[in-house]
């Protein structure tokens, strides 16, 4: 299996993926939002395929990254984007109702993809909203045997995001060192 | 979702369903992936239909945007044993709608294209 | 238990130092550890000096003062253990040094220290370890712990925003080991066990990197090395802490290696820099700037710079993307 070089945003829907591939973005980014026809969820319009921004490197070179969309019935497309990533963004909202299990609803559905990418979580509003904490998080992910770097971030900060892909990029060399080690 | 938009959608699948030979199902969903009517000769996943659907469509406008070739009008699929047409820009009130046609390999392609055509602009009155 | 409420004063600095210090504190003083107040009287438990040999006579009626120094930057880096602090002065560094102090005072450490010119960067006898020496002493289940105080404004826990402000993953995250007889050697692989709790990560926002390696491990320390381009002390100090925290899994060097070579997916080299293992590090170019302490940028004085050991790999198109977005 060969990585492709793509960053995969996901998480539950307000979280902020569209906005975090905004910020890192170097071209506009390209969105399949539509009308949200779905009372319970508090937004104007709603992605169903995917997000699509990229970096670019130079020489030709770039990062593609996808959102995929929030809700469980697209779980078809986070299976698809992530097959082969660099790594996967998991975003909560902290200002939801039950971020906690927004996050385990991913944890579950993405077990298998998971599997042996690395990952990080990034948490928004944590300013306005303490509870759950960082540590409930965490907690939260060892019960699924996870050990992943979890962060506040505000998906509107480039730097932040950055920060997002910087301990994904960690995840990956150490991966990538481990590898190397095995192959001689 | 208002009661009376599933109740149109369900009529126009079932009416879809009637007149295009070598139909095997159809389906209406939101252009946010819900099902809003199915109308099928065998068993079928119709909710995961509608949202790989309302996927399809959203990409495929996408596609077709970059491509410079226009809004689409159809989206189709050919498969071994049949083919999928897809066609968004639908609405019904309000909400925007994508009808799915699956048919058999033995239907005029053609022929469903138009008649799904057909389906979205009836949605519409 | 109530939590224990020290107090911090200053003699010999400037209005300016004095008025940055206080404004951290306020930032980083109140923890669920412990409370700092700024104390005008003449006894307090850590007593940040500008100049001079040795606190002033009245000092000495604290019975567990603990004194550091204020410096200009641009000399010899401060071993791990030196109560210093280097100008500009950094909210980091303070918040480094309070947690320390508190470990000392808790383990009722009752002597007035001096950093020594002399100190070899090996723990003085007295100095406490930084950290809990044992899983047993740390916070009680969920269920029974404080709440966590309220959030700190967004600087402080929010990541590093400049982008040449590279999370110093390389520059030293000021973590104490045990003295010297008790710290273990490190030759096994080790791995993260769980994220580690916010009061282990405060004060110390330059290890999420080092972190993020091991969450991916087992590592050995060479390998650490030579990721974070770190020398060996500063990630044997980070794997001491993390170890007495409960946060490590330590495994044998070899049956781990083979274990997680069974397990391990292909990692094709991509772009036009393959895959270094580690014998081979000192060989790779240096793909990007090292030991960027924050707010410096790599600008800052070489001195300020902690020693890097070997140059970190460069992963291909990691190490560029890296460079693209500023993370050195």
């Amino acid at each position: 299996m060969s990585i492709e070089p793509k960053i995969v945003f996901t998480g539950p829907p307000g979280a902020g993926k569209t906005t975090a591939i905004s910020a890192l973005s170097d071209v506009a980014p390209v969105s399949t939002d539509v009308a949200n026809h779905d009372a319970g969820l508090a937004k104007l319009r709603t992605t169903v395929g995917l997000d699509f921004g990229c970096v670019q490197l130079g020489g030709g070179e770039t990062v593609r990254l996808y959102g995929t969309p929030g809700q469980s019935r697209f779980d078809f497309m986070w299976k698809i984007l992530l097959r082969n990533a660099i790594g996967v963004v998991l975003l909560a909202d902290n200002s939801a109702p039950d971020p906690l299990a927004d996050v385990e609803q991913f944890l579950v559905a993405l077990s298998e993809p998971l599997r042996g990418l690395p990952c990080v979580v990034g948490i928004g509003r944590m300013e306005s909203s303490t509870s759950p904490s960082l540590d409930d998080y965490a907690a939260l992910l060892e019960r699924h045997g996870h050990v992943y770097p979890l962060l506040p971030v505000d998906v509107r900060q480039r730097a932040d995001v950055s920060m997002l892909v910087e301990m994904l990029l960690a995840q990956a060399e150490a991966r990538a060192t481990l590898e190397g080690e095995h192959h001689g | 979702m208002d009661e009376s938009v599933r109740g149109r959608a369900a009529a126009v699948a079932d009416r879809l369903l009637g007149k295009l030979d070598g139909a095997r199902a159809v389906v209406v969903a939101t252009e946010d992936g819900f099902e809003l009517g199915c109308a099928t000769r065998s068993a079928l996943e119709s909710a995961r239909l509608a949202a790989i659907m309302s996927s399809l469509s959203a990409i495929g406008e996408v596609m077709a945007a970059e491509a410079g070739i226009g809004r689409v009008r159809c989206l189709m699929l050919e498969g071994e044993s049949g083919y999928i047409v897809v066609r968004g820009g639908g609405r019904i009130g309000a909400v925007g709608v994508v009808v799915a046609a699956l048919v058999t390999r033995e239907a005029l392609l053609g022929l469903a294209m138009h008649a799904v055509a057909e389906t979205v602009r009836e949605l519409a009155e | 238990m109530d939590k224990p409420n020290y107090q911090v004063s200053s003699i010999d600095l400037s209005e300016a130092d004095e008025r940055a210090l206080k404004v951290f504190l306020r930032f980083v003083g109140n923890t669920e550890a412990a409370r700092w107040e700024w104390s005008t009287r003449d006894a307090c438990d850590l007593l940040l000096m500008g100049g001079g040999a040795r606190p002033p006579g009245h000092f000495e009626n604290s019975p567990r003062l603990v004194v550091a120094r204020i410096e200009d930057g641009g000399g010899a880096e401060p071993a791990a253990f030196e109560r210093v602090l280097r100008r500009p002065l950094q909210m980091d560094d303070f918040s480094d040094l309070l947690r320390r102090v508190e470990l000392g005072l808790k383990e009722d450490a009752v002597k007035i220290e001096e950093a020594a010119p002399e100190y070899s960067g090996e723990p003085a006898e007295e100095t406490a370890p930084i950290l809990s020496p044992a899983p047993a002493e740390e916070p009680a289940p969920a269920s029974a712990q404080a709440p966590i105080p309220a959030p700190l404004p967004a600087p402080i826990p929010a990541p590093v925003p400049a982008p040449v402000a590279a999370p110093a993953a390389a520059a030293a995250p000021v973590i104490q080991s045990p003295p010297a007889l008790q710290r273990p050697e490190r030759t096994g692989r080790y791995r993260l066990a769980r994220w580690p709790k916010a009061e282990f990560l405060r004060g110390r926002a330059r290890a999420t990197r080092f972190l993020s390696f091991l969450a991916s491990g087992p590592l050995t320390v060479e390998q650490l090395c030579t990721l974070s381009g770190a020398d060996r002390p500063t990630c044997t100090a980070l794997l001491d802490a993390l170890d007495s925290a409960g946060y490590l899994e330590t495994r044998p060097a070899q049956a781990a290696a083979a274990a997680q070579a069974a397990g391990m997916a292909s990692v094709a080299a991509m772009g036009p820099a393959s895959t270094r293992a580690t014998s081979s590090a000192q060989d790779a170019p240096l793909a990007r700037s090292v030991n960027v302490r924050p707010g410096t940028g790599s600008n800052a004085p070489a001195s300020r710079r902690p020693a890097v050991a070997v140059a970190p790999p460069d992963f291909g198109i990691f190490g560029r993307l890296r460079r693209h977005l500023g993370l050195g």
